[in-house]
């Protein structure tokens, strides 16, 4: 899922310096499980900004709302009212929830206050830790499910650069050589001789380079 | 003007041991002379970040006491708390309020002297401080 | 949103006169009547008065909800509670409240008499915001499966049986007895207890079996025994009693390990098969452990020896732990037979040359000059360690293990064998190695226990049970994660995750780790709480 934190309360303060009145929208999925924007946050994000707003005696005021999934027309159409008597939005969804509202309300003056970071998993409670990196071409297969883009830090394809250390990548000792995992899993596997398969070097238009990507299912299509 | 400040205190009071102690001080008749609002949880774990920042919205400040480290009735709730007091504290320091406004105190069950001892150093902790500025204005 | 309850009275009593050294009664309650709050003062001294007072004060205004203050918190709530059950109202719609933090919890800006009325309507705030608690009756299951055929398992069993629940006994390996069936002194007592276990028609036993898989709940938890045969059965509790491992402690031995140097365990062995030879010395507290059991094994071996067999028998001991049943009169004989004691701070060195062990030490007494014994064999003291199959089996039952990796029990001062999982108990060495009086008594308490809960059948069970919203619940799994009683589980087809109220404590950390706020504690709602932090106090007193 996708991996968010919110930003300093700094930087959001500085966003709605001019406002008093806002409407924070956070988001029940994604950022609400990694507990970055959901309505727990919401609340705690508002009561912030109030008592600092209080500080410097300009007081707000604060409307909270969380929709199911701030991605869908159907689910933010619910802000609409609020969005309406606001004189701006703090949207604690991730980067595609703040420009679903964007679109959806081209008037709203919209603020981001989670900095989207990674599609990941959770290790354990607590800890989220990178898996993805959406690059359009998956090689999970060959290199026996574990991601040489995203847990390389060099993503590399061919095997590892040689700089690591007891497993651990040469750029921070607590992070895991992915070449590494990748042989120890192979050889699990008892599939060591898919390394002898070289992978050409990635064509990455499938990837962020290739420009804003789009998917269409023609038979999906109503 | 300080001199005459009376601080606001809200104080959490797990139920295995806060509000027993807190009893115990009552009957035991120690007096405090500051005005306190006790809300009782069955845990501190139960005790939300929104709660303790609602009540520092309304007041000066906020005190959580509950048991001992290893002694939670519930195995973890007061490691919970603490964690939340943490990041609540962290977030004060970013809005620029004293982050010794919220503090968390540990007490056996039935320890009504510590009880008030810990209240009375919070609430001159607290008139040192000053009134909070981050109540509501008017 | 709930409705807030309408008609809150207000019941104030003061049988000794304690409040109206400081307080106006009267005063009160014309302040309350200007807030609209019936109330009532009632000066009855014995329970029966209170009692009648109170109910008619209720029936009188026709109420749902009472804030009952008096002097004193902690008397006469279940008179109250009674009324209200009778009256078919809600007991839990009753706030109880100590009038004297009024006197003594006071700003200098307050009023005595304010302070007072402000505790009162802080109350009524309090449970204004209270629901309905329903109940619920569930059926227990009167079966137990007791896990361990040693004495721990074996006095349980005998203990259930003896109160009329059926029980079922798993034991891992193929003789039942346990670690003290090497004991000679014990076999007879032992026997005993196995023979009256066959007997006993109530007591099922399966051997060379373990428990495989298990799912449910106190009261009805349904478990797999996997072994000789598979079998799926529904118990209304477990008891662990399997036991724990002793290690002879080589890492603080060093290299010198060999035949002339054994454990405790090997050396009864050789006892009952008479192998003693002429010169024995004993050495324990190899390890730091908080436990008995190694100076009773010493104790109890030493007299052995030098009674059959009057070797030359030396005892060096870091401690001598004789805090258990029997053990200072122990001690006492174990001198008189002639068992000589040293005491040693560090760690002994031992060396084996030509079959001779050479344990050299400094005692404590004569700190200057280093004392050699010489023996034919060394029995060290083992260390007390977990098996290997704890965390496992933790797992399974959804318990804890404590920093030693031994089961942890809830709450070591009130009965320290129920496990944090309600339903699931710890018996015996696999929780805390200890000697076998203790662990007789252990069983014993824990069969009493459990017979009072699942005699019955069945139990009525007030549900204050923390309660999920099954619409706003996303199955992040924080809460089936951070519950430390293992009782919320992930209902696959509802799609959410479920409380069960027999394992609830009611605790309340998972609704407050809940990320979308799907998780409500009925006594203490969000409302409850919220409604505290209101300041308007000073608007409503006036």
């Amino acid at each position: 899922m996708i991996i968010g934190e919110r930003k300093p309360i700094q930087e959001v303060l500085g966003m709605i310096a001019e406002h008093d009145k806002i409407l924070i929208a956070g988001c029940g999925t994604c950022v609400a499980i990694c507990m970055a924007g959901g309505d727990k946050e919401v609340s705690i994000l508002a009561s912030a900004i109030k008592l600092a707003r209080n500080k410097e005696e300009k007081s707000i005021q604060i409307l909270e709302q969380t929709p199911l999934r701030q991605c869908e027309w159907e689910f933010v159409d619910e802000l609409k009212d609020k969005i309406e008597t606001c004189d701006a939005v703090l949207s604690m969804a991730c980067g595609i929830g703040v420009q679903t509202l964007v679109e959806r309300f081209p008037k709203a003056v919209v603020y981001p206050a989670v900095n989207t970071t990674f599609l990941g998993l959770p290790e354990e409670q607590g800890v989220w830790s990178e898996r993805c990196g959406a690059c359009g071409n998956c090689v999970l297969d060959k290199t026996g499910g574990i991601c040489p883009i995203v847990r390389c830090s060099k993503s590399l394809l061919n095997g590892p650069c040689g700089g690591s250390q007891d497993g651990k990548c040469e750029i921070d000792s607590e992070v895991d050589c992915g070449w590494q995992l990748i042989y120890d899993r192979l050889k699990t596997l008892g599939k060591l001789d898919n390394l002898t398969d070289i992978l050409p070097a990635k064509d990455w238009s499938t990837s962020r380079d290739g420009g804003p990507r789009k998917m269409v299912r023609e038979d999906m299509k109503l | 003007m300080k001199g005459d400040f009376e601080p606001k205190i809200t104080a959490f009071c797990c139920e295995h041991s806060g509000l027993l102690s807190a009893n115990m001080a009552v009957e035991s008749r120690f007096v405090f002379s500051n005005d306190v609002q006790m809300i009782r949880v069955p845990c501190s774990g139960k005790i939300e970040a929104i709660h303790i920042m609602k009540a520092l919205e309304e007041g000066d400040g906020v005190a959580v006491f509950a048991c001992h480290k290893e002694a939670c009735q519930f195995l973890r709730g007061n490691l919970r708390a603490e964690a939340r007091v943490s990041s609540i504290k962290e977030i004060l320091k970013e809005i620029g309020v004293e982050e010794e406004r919220v503090q968390m105190y540990y007490l056996a069950p039935s320890n009504g002297i510590k009880f008030a001892q810990l209240l009375r150093v919070f609430y001159e902790n607290l008139k040192k401080l000053g009134p909070n500025v981050g109540r509501k204005v008017g | 949103m709930k409705d807030k309850i309408s008609k809150i009275g207000i019941f104030i009593y003061d049988p000794e006169g304690n409040l109206g050294k400081f307080l106006s009664v009267e005063a009160i309650c014309s302040k309350l009547s200007g807030l609209h709050f019936a109330s009532t003062v009632s000066s009855s001294v014995r329970d029966e008065g209170l009692r009648d007072d109170f109910e008619e004060f209720v029936k009188k205004n026709k109420l749902s909800a009472a804030v009952i203050a008096g002097y004193s918190s902690r008397s006469n709530e279940k008179i109250f509670k009674n009324s209200f059950k009778k009256a078919g109202l809600n007991p839990y719609a009753l706030a109880f409240i100590n009038l004297g933090e009024a006197i003594v919890i006071c700003g200098k800006k307050v009023k005595i008499l304010d302070r007072a009325v402000q505790l009162i309507v802080r109350a009524a705030r309090w449970i204004e915001n209270q629901g309905p608690i329903e109940t619920q009756k569930i059926l227990l299951n009167r079966k137990v499966l007791v896990l361990g055929g040693g004495i721990a398992g074996i006095e349980t069993a005998l203990t259930l049986a003896g109160g009329g629940l059926d029980v079922v006994l798993v034991e891992g390996g193929q003789d039942l007895g346990g670690e003290i069936a090497a004991i000679e002194g014990l076999q007879d007592f032992l026997g005993d207890k196995i023979r009256a276990l066959k007997k006993e028609e109530k007591i099922k036993i399966i051997s060379s079996s373990r428990l495989a898989n298990t799912g449910g709940h106190a009261g009805g938890f349904i478990v797999k025994i996997e072994g000789k045969d598979e079998s799926v059965l529904e118990v209304g509790a477990i008891v662990v009693a399997v036991g724990y491992e002793s290690i002879v402690p080589i890492e603080e031995l060093g290299e010198n390990f060999n035949s002339r140097v054994i454990g405790q365990r090997d050396f009864e062995k050789r006892l009952s098969s008479n192998d003693v030879p002429g010169r024995i010395c004993f050495l324990t507290d190899l390890v730091d452990e908080d436990l008995k059991v190694q100076t009773q094994a010493l104790l109890r071996q030493a007299l052995a020896v030098k009674k059959e067999f009057d070797s030359d028998v030396i005892c060096l001991c870091k401690d001598l732990k004789v805090s258990f049943d029997g053990g200072e009169e122990l001690y006492k004989r174990a001198r008189e037979a002639g068992v000589l004691f040293f005491k040693y701070v560090e760690k002994p060195g031992i060396k084996v040359l030509n079959n001779v062990v050479e344990v050299s030490l400094i005692n404590e007494d004569y700190p200057h000059e280093e004392m050699v014994f010489e023996a034919d064999l060394l029995v060290v003291g083992e260390k007390a360690a977990p098996r290997k199959g704890f965390e496992e089996l933790a797992k399974l039952l959804s318990v804890n293990l404590d920093s030693n990796g031994f089961f942890q029990e809830d709450n070591v001062k009130i009965l320290p064998t129920k496990s944090s999982k309600r339903g699931v108990f710890f018996v015996g060495g696999c929780r805390l190695p200890q000697n076998i009086n203790e662990t007789l008594t252990e069983a014993r308490a824990t069969a009493q226990e459990i017979l009072s809960f699942l005699s019955k059948g069945e139990i009525e069970l007030d549900l204050t049970s923390a309660k999920i919203n099954s619409d706003r619940c996303v199955l992040c799994l924080t809460c089936v994660r951070t519950c430390p009683h293992g009782a919320i589980v992930v209902d696959q087809k509802e799609e959410t995750a479920k409380v069960i109220p027999i394992s609830c404590q009611s605790c309340g950390i998972c609704a407050s780790e809940c990320p979308v706020m799907a998780i409500e504690l009925p006594l203490y709602t969000n409302a409850k709480v919220m409604g505290q932090l209101v300041n308007s106090m000073a608007g409503e007193v006036g």
